[in-house]
């Protein structure tokens, strides 16, 4: 009997999975092909697409080094100190997953357009931030804030301070605490956190769009040209690079499944 | 509590009226048509229909980019009538057997309103933008939307670029006077978001000394109370949207609202509504009436004289506009 009932429960949970989740991205597939490969791989050459998907990945790979830097600093802050406010800042950082992507853009938009304080002063310096790489960076790094954090959290949390009063008692200064023991020791942490921020940034759409100016061949990344492509009626195009981009984060997250440790899967 | 739950049940289910229901029809129109329609135009039909043939009509109505929308009737969205911003929309619905008629059959071959791209500047127009030329100054910062996915853009490029072509002879090459005007102006361009609402969020935000867009979408900007100015070039392109019966969707109880909507739409009443939005009526006599709305125009040109809607897309947008982008 209860092995009857695991049996039907792991086929629903596998058919709804398939349903939900796989069927769509199979369509997709279908779709991409449908015109031949040979129109798949033309659609992949536009130089345009091309275009977008280096930019895509520049964005990605900048924005998982910036949030390594800030994002297991907040996490060391938040496990190894206690002060006011901690469980606050704590529910502060995943803030940026419930909020609209695109009200994040726009949010941006207002700090550092002309109308804001930080805007007129980059400005009085002629200094513009959004409508450029920058720009795209910041969004990015807003909406991808909490995946390292928490990543590199969960691990801490595991990790005994043994060590580092180890270390503090043979006389390490606290950078080195930092540096030679803690970071060594979250390394699959920071490890994980980098490939769920790097695939969450392949497919960021919301925030890019506002504060990217969109512009083709320039500032357009990967998800903006999708749309761009679906909306001209170029449904084949836009199915290549979406089939690209589904299958680039499919590889990390799949690569992250044997990077990551029992204690890391256990804590994430 | 059962039985009065029981009760509920029962006088939901009796609540189905006897008598007919009222048709239902789905209407998709152009995002920027959305206030005069749903304020205005799709009461008064109501209205007018109950009182004409004593019958009720439900109408639901959605608004986006006009790429959008003629991509969800594509997917299968059950739409009767559209209003859209771009004939070539019209004409993909056609090829793929959406649309049988043929919708320059209604008045002014389809058309149902009209406007025309002006530019909308900051508050007293500090740098004294008035043609399309003066965009192409160097550090003049100019927004318009995405040709990709928004009609209006694809009119904004249009009308930069017929501003400096000479009709006569149009040969979009190097020398053609309209791809020297268009690559000027597009080296200013700071952003183009999805549509021409978007770019409004960024001008809000204090971005760019331009914004090149429709007419009534300034004439709303400045009816909100915002301060902008608005430039009339003195050659800009008129711009339209036309009106589409679905065929495929229409069932056969829907057919006769769906006519009737559509000859509403160019009656006076239905002409004068949009007209309060800002949008030029194609009915003269309500033209007349708002004639001090609108600013004049000294050499209007439409995409005809760009040699039609097929033409200039191919020619203005993917071998011009794209080219400028890369470059």
């Amino acid at each position: 009997m209860d092995s009857l009932v695991r049996g039907a429960t792991f086929a629903a949970a596998l058919g709804l999975f398939f349903l939900l989740i796989l069927l769509p991205l199979v369509s997709l597939n279908r779709y991409a092909v449908s015109e031949g490969i040979g129109v798949f791989r033309d659609r992949l050459k536009n130089p345009d697409a091309i275009a977008a998907l280096r930019l895509t990945a520049l964005v990605a790979l900048a924005t998982t080094a910036v949030n390594a830097v800030i994002g297991t600093t907040m996490a060391f802050l938040l496990t190894r100190y206690r002060f006011p406010g901690r469980k606050m800042l704590n529910a502060l950082v995943d803030i940026p997953l419930a909020i609209p992507t695109v009200v994040t853009g726009f949010a941006l938009l207002l700090m550092y357009g002309p109308l804001g304080p930080v805007g007129r002063f980059l400005g009085e310096r002629n200094i513009q931030l959004m409508f450029s790489f920058p720009g795209l960076l910041l969004g990015h790094v807003f909406v991808t804030f909490p995946f390292m954090v928490r990543a590199v959290g969960a691990v801490l949390e595991s990790v005994p301070r043994s060590g580092e009063e180890a270390a503090r008692t043979l006389g390490a200064k606290e950078w080195q605490v930092f540096a030679f023991v803690t970071i060594p020791a979250v390394k699959e942490g920071i490890v994980a956190g980098a490939f769920l921020t790097f695939s969450r940034s392949l497919g960021e759409f919301g925030a890019s769009i506002m504060v990217s100016g969109n512009l083709v061949g320039r500032t357009q990344t990967g998800p903006l040209y999708i749309f761009s492509r679906f909306n001209t009626g170029d449904v084949e195009g836009a199915a290549a690079i979406a089939i690209l981009l589904a299958f680039a984060s499919f590889l990390i997250l799949l690569l992250l499944q044997f990077v990551q440790s029992p204690a890391t899967r256990r804590a994430a | 509590m059962k039985r009065l739950l029981a009760l509920a049940v029962l006088v939901l289910f009796a609540a189905q009226p006897a008598y007919a229901e009222p048709v239902k029809i789905n209407l998709h129109s152009c995002c920027v048509t959305e206030d005069a329609t749903t304020k205005e135009i799709l009461p008064a039909f109501k209205k007018y229909y109950k009182a004409k043939f004593g019958k009720d009509v439900d109408i639901s109505a959605s608004f986006a980019g006009s790429g959008t929308l003629k991509n969800q009737i594509l997917g299968g969205a059950p739409v009767q009538v559209a209003v859209l911003s771009s004939e070539l929309y019209l004409d993909q619905l056609k090829e793929k057997g959406l649309i049988s008629s043929d919708w320059r059959k209604n008045p002014n071959r389809g058309a149902v309103i009209k406007s025309v791209i002006v530019f909308v500047t900051r508050k007293g127009n500090p740098k004294g933008l008035a043609t399309f030329e003066d965009l192409a100054r160097p550090g003049t910062k100019v927004l318009h939307a995405s040709p990709d996915t928004s009609g209006g853009a694809q009119w904004a490029i249009f009308a930069i670029y017929g501003a400096g072509a000479n009709f006569k002879n149009l040969s979009f090459g190097p020398e053609d006077g309209g791809v020297k005007l268009l690559a000027a102006v597009e080296k200013n361009v700071i952003a183009q978001p999805e549509s021409a609402r978007q770019t409004f969020v960024q001008f809000d935000a204090g971005f760019g000394d331009a914004i090149v867009t429709y007419e009534n979408e300034a004439l709303l900007e400045k009816a909100k109370g915002r301060d902008y100015a608005i430039s009339v070039p003195r050659k800009t392109i008129e711009t339209e949207w036309k009106v589409a019966r679905i065929d495929r969707n229409i069932r056969p109880e829907q057919e006769h609202a769906v006519s009737e909507l559509i000859k509403f739409l160019y009656t006076a009443d239905a002409q004068r509504s949009y007209a309060k939005f800002g949008f030029r009526p194609v009915d003269r006599k309500v033209e007349k009436e708002f004639h001090a709305k609108y600013a004049q125009v000294a050499e209007p040109f439409t995409v005809d004289d760009l040699g039609g809607w097929k033409s200039a897309r191919k020619n203005v947008i993917e071998n011009t506009w794209k080219k400028i982008q890369t470059r």
